[in-house]
């Protein structure tokens, strides 16, 4: 009997031993740990100094009001030192009975505001860093030149479809359901530093407003093509790591549109959801460290060979459908749906557009007819 | 996989049979780019495939189209996107837009196999134009694109018209490429 060959692709790695990255997000730093070292997710690896940069803030659009009249709103000066938590621009709307505030997010100088845009820049003021471990682990490496640590830990890892930004570190907030859109309602000041789980469709508005928040990263089910250009860069080349950053890291788990986040991703987001998490955009890859004291036990008695490298991927591989299998279909409209292969058909159908090729049975929330070819081996 | 991470959604558009939203269609493409393999189901997701490939051919045109041999070569992954052959044997020269005789070839792993001749005539009036082929006259009205079923792997054609030209002359015999193609007589202005 001829094997029906498909595509087949790790999303989700439970609990592997694995090598991660730490290092300063911007500027170097000392590290003062040493090779061999034991750490808990609160031991501080090494300080740095964050190099004076750049923070947004869309204030015409917070405040409502249209950005060549919104600068009239500001409570401070261009030029005027701000300090985190102070207030910025406030504005009276509906006769007094609302009002809408914006705070500094961060210590800095009021350097220019875009009349055209909307946007506020402030310049910030360089600061001590302290790099904590976040992770239960062993030191494998001390890269002293560049201030980074590698540590073996142990952790689950979310493989994604696409995605772009460097690697950025922080608390996993699940926003609402694997398939509700994601504006700019959802993402909220207090999210300064976390990593937001959305739905099926992150907008570009809620990007930007997420960035002028200094949120971490965005994990979506799917985004417009277009938007993902602009986040990426520009451009967008299929296969190759997206080494831009805008200022956000952000992973596409399922495609391009409304998508919602598959199952098998969204229960393990759902599991980790207030916890510490690495997201590697450029990777499109997303490390859910084990928060239990005991998983040390598995990272000292891990073989060399048993550890994941730092920059694992997931590659796609050939296998053949089996019945039982379970399969995500990649083709719309059902991009994204879920289930176990219950039946393969190996005479070949004639479809309506003219092709002809051997069907399989998907049983999920219903069952659906598929060209084998449009389905993808959930591998584990 | 031809290359279409910069084709234009909306020169895709005018091959759809339907009107699509830009963002909606902006992320079809870009979910065959992420899935390039999958099988189209309906005639919409053949419309669909076919822009693509236009578009992609019409910007790297040098990938499928040998000037100098005057051959077309067209990959055979694209007939899992495209089952129609003469559907995809015309948005490939609707997109380089050759003249005179070229050869198609379908290349496969193995190798490439003949497929069919296009003829680009050069029409100077409107009327018929004569075509001989092995022999058998067959007469196509200008402004058309006729098929003539030719299996064989290489034909003999002889072209006469005095309202056309083929490669600069109203008068020309030649052996051209056969295959399921066959002939495709473009006498379209």
């Amino acid at each position: 009997m001829t094997q029906l060959l498909i595509n087949s692709r790790i999303r989700v790695k439970e609990e592997a031993i694995t090598k991660i990255r730490r290092s300063f997000l911007q500027g170097k730093g000392k590290i003062h740990v040493e090779a061999g070292q034991e750490v808990s997710p609160g031991d501080i690896l090494g300080e740095g100094h964050e190099v004076a940069g750049f923070r947004t803030l869309a204030i015409a659009l917070e405040l409502g009001a249209p950005p060549g009249q919104a600068a009239k709103y500001l409570h401070c000066r261009l030029g005027q030192t701000v300090y985190r938590g102070e207030l910025l621009a406030g504005r009276d709307r509906f006769f007094g009975i609302k009002k809408r505030i914006i705070m500094s997010p961060a210590d800095g100088v009021l350097d220019s505001y875009d009349e055209k845009t909307g946007i506020l820049r402030i310049r910030s003021l360089p600061k001590t860093v302290k790099l904590a471990s976040g992770v239960y682990g062993i030191i494998d490496q001390v890269q002293a030149s560049s201030g980074a640590v590698v540590i073996r830990t142990k952790a689950s890892i979310i493989y994604g479809i696409l995605g772009s930004g460097q690697e950025r570190a922080g608390l996993l907030r699940v926003l609402d359901a694997a398939d509700t859109l994601v504006g700019t309602r959802q993402v909220l000041p207090e999210d300064r530093g976390d990593i937001l789980v959305g739905g099926s469709q992150v907008s570009l508005e809620a990007l930007k407003q997420a960035m002028s928040y200094n949120v971490a990263g965005i994990i979506s089910g799917g985004i417009n093509l277009a938007d993902f250009k602009k986040i990426a860069g520009g451009e967008w080349e299929p296969g190759k790591k997206h080494e831009g950053d805008v200022g956000i890291s952000l992973l596409v788990t399922e495609g391009f549109g409304a998508v919602p986040i598959g199952p098998d991703i969204f229960s393990l987001l759902k599991r980790y959801n207030h916890k510490f998490a690495l997201l590697d955009g450029g990777q499109a890859r997303l490390v859910l460290p084990s928060d239990n004291p005991d998983s040390m036990i598995d990272i000292r008695k891990a073989k060399p060979d048993e550890v994941l490298p730092v920059d694992a991927v997931s590659p796609i591989e050939e296998e053949p459908l089996i019945v039982g299998a379970r399969v995500r279909i990649v083709a719309p409209p059902q991009l994204g749906k879920q289930g176990t292969v219950e039946a393969i058909d190996r005479t070949a159908t004639l479809l309506p557009s003219g092709a002809s090729v051997c069907l399989a049975t998907v049983a999920g929330q219903g069952k659906i007819r598929v060209p084998y070819l449009n389905l993808e081996i959930i591998k584990t | 996989m031809p290359d279409i991470a910069h084709i234009s959604a909306e020169n895709v558009r005018e091959w759809l049979r339907r009107p699509e939203d830009s963002h909606l269609l902006g992320n079809e493409i870009g979910n065959r780019i992420l899935y390039p393999h999958i099988v189209p189901v309906l005639e919409d997701d053949v419309s669909l495939n076919l822009g693509i490939i236009h578009e992609a051919v019409k910007q790297s045109p040098d990938r499928y189209f040998d000037k100098t041999a005057r051959r077309i070569l067209i990959p055979e992954i694209f007939l899992s996107g495209v089952p129609d052959l003469q559907k995809l044997a015309k948005a490939f020269a609707d997109a380089l837009g050759p003249f005179g005789c070229t050869a198609f070839f379908l290349k496969t792993a193995a190798g490439v196999k003949n497929l069919g001749t296009l003829v680009k005539v050069n029409v100077i009036s409107e009327g018929k134009v004569d075509l001989w082929m092995n022999r058998e006259k067959h007469q196509v009205r200008t402004g058309m694109v006729a098929a003539i079923p030719a299996s064989s792997n290489r034909i003999d054609i002889k072209f006469e018209s005095e309202i056309a030209e083929l490669l600069g002359r109203k008068n020309i015999s030649l052996e051209v490429v056969g295959g399921p193609l066959g002939l495709i007589v473009d006498t379209t202005i």
